[in-house]
């Protein structure tokens, strides 16, 4: 492991709700502990969010679905260098890692390449596809938890 | 603390230990993402406080009594349509730990569709896979294994541990140990170059050691439930039933066990 790379998984640690770290390699054993008063603290910071998102991730849903495939539908017909996100597989399409986990993108976000955009899940295989461009995701063109077929369209990007 | 000893080629060379984690996979993806981690990595937690299973259900362990941990896997070449072999050959090789370490014929493990491990009819270890895709072909799977080992209450009838049904505690990680090592040992590297005739013998193998198979047994669909028999999995991990109506295909959700004797 590099310097930078220990410097980077510090940082992680210390961001994340983590009370201690044992890192152990055929080169080196690594032991980061955060002190009892940061320990003590990891409750609420965990089940503060927790409430937070449940509270909020209905209502985004709710917010994104109607309005936005409305509004945005001319948008599509007047640009023609839109681009397509395809699925790979034929699956269930999800917009977030779970019920209560944020959604990975909304119309309006912008993406670069590699970035998680929806989960595909066949037979409990959880499949997370990554958008292959940069861009503006311009419309979601598939509901939450609904089947997909394979090379069925599931975004609008308009690349950068 | 556990202490790291297996001797692998590559599963668990990189070994987090962690008092306490949300979720493994979770953390496991985040540092598969920045480049933070190896093939093989393992990373493991006496306490996961937000384990997930299947999509919104979740996982829940007793701290300190089970084993939950992830393993970061980069095979070589994995195209999306191997998936389910790759699944299979997973469920196969945790089976075939669990049937080598305690080889007592008394003892029944099986897989139960599609990936859990069920001994004497009872589930006592599951796997959540998830895939990063660079297009169609599969860079990174994180593989969440939880198995039950020492606990003794369960909310589900179904669930039970190897203590319980040993009537005796199991030393965690000398069986961490011997599990990473079996699967260094017999997983597959390279899914792409696995001649015909191996494809052949995980798809056989995988069937042969189904919980249920050729067994008449209660099921339920969209409505009524159903005496079906259990005939295999297909190459797209769907299950084949043999019912009053002839062969039937079925997905993950649409088909559910039914804990009831059939007259």
């Amino acid at each position: 492991m590099k310097p930078k790379e220990i410097q980077e998984l510090i940082d992680f640690v210390a961001n994340s709700g983590l009370a201690e770290v044992n890192i152990e390699t055929e080169q080196f054993k690594l032991n980061i502990k955060k002190y009892p008063d940061v320990v003590a603290s990891q409750a609420p910071v965990y089940s503060l969010p927790q409430v937070a998102q449940q509270a909020i991730a209905p209502a985004a849903a709710a917010t994104n679905t109607a309005p936005v495939a409305k509004t945005e539908a001319p948008v599509v017909e007047a640009k023609s260098n839109l681009i397509t996100i395809k699925s790979p597989m034929i699956g269930t399409f999800y917009r977030s890692a779970g019920p209560d986990k944020p959604l990975f993108v909304n119309v309006g976000d912008e993406v670069s390449a590699g970035k998680t955009v929806c989960i595909i899940e066949a037979m409990k295989l959880f499949n997370e596809i990554e958008s292959e461009i940069s861009g503006t995701i311009v419309k979601i063109l598939v509901d939450n938890a609904t089947p997909v077929e394979y090379d069925q369209p599931l975004f609008l990007v308009e690349p950068k | 603390m556990y202490n790291y000893s297996a001797n692998t080629q590559y599963i668990g060379k990189q070994f987090l230990y962690l008092t306490t984690c949300h979720s493994t996979n979770d953390l496991a993806k985040s540092l598969n993402s920045r480049g933070l981690c190896k093939n093989g990595m393992v990373i493991f937690t006496e306490n996961q406080t937000h384990g997930r299973g299947q999509q919104g259900t979740s996982w829940v362990s007793e701290p300190g009594q089970n084993l939950t941990f992830s393993i970061i896997l980069r095979l070589s070449d994995l195209s999306l349509d191997k998936q389910f072999l790759f699944n299979k050959a997973l469920s196969i090789h945790l089976l075939g730990f669990f049937r080598t370490y305690f080889s007592n014929p008394a003892y029944a493990f099986h897989i139960k569709w599609p990936n859990d491990v069920y001994l004497n009819g009872k589930k006592i270890a599951g796997i959540l896979v998830e895939n990063s895709l660079s297009g169609t072909h599969i860079t990174a799977s994180v593989l969440g294994i939880g198995l039950n080992v020492n606990q003794q209450v369960f909310d589900f009838p179904t669930a039970s541990s190897l203590a319980i049904a040993f009537d005796k505690p199991i030393d965690r990680y000398e069986l961490l140990n011997s599990l990473l090592l079996y699967l260094d040992e017999n997983l597959p590297l390279n899914f792409e170059t696995l001649s015909m005739a191996e494809v052949q013998t995980i798809h056989k193998v995988y069937d042969a050691t189904l919980w249920g198979l050729h067994q008449p047994r209660w099921y339920q669909a969209a409505a009524d439930p159903f005496i079906a028999t259990l005939k295999g999995v297909d190459e797209q991990g769907l299950l084949i039933l043999e019912t009053k109506q002839g062969i039937e295909r079925f997905e993950i959700k649409s088909v559910q066990f039914i804990n009831h004797p059939v007259d």
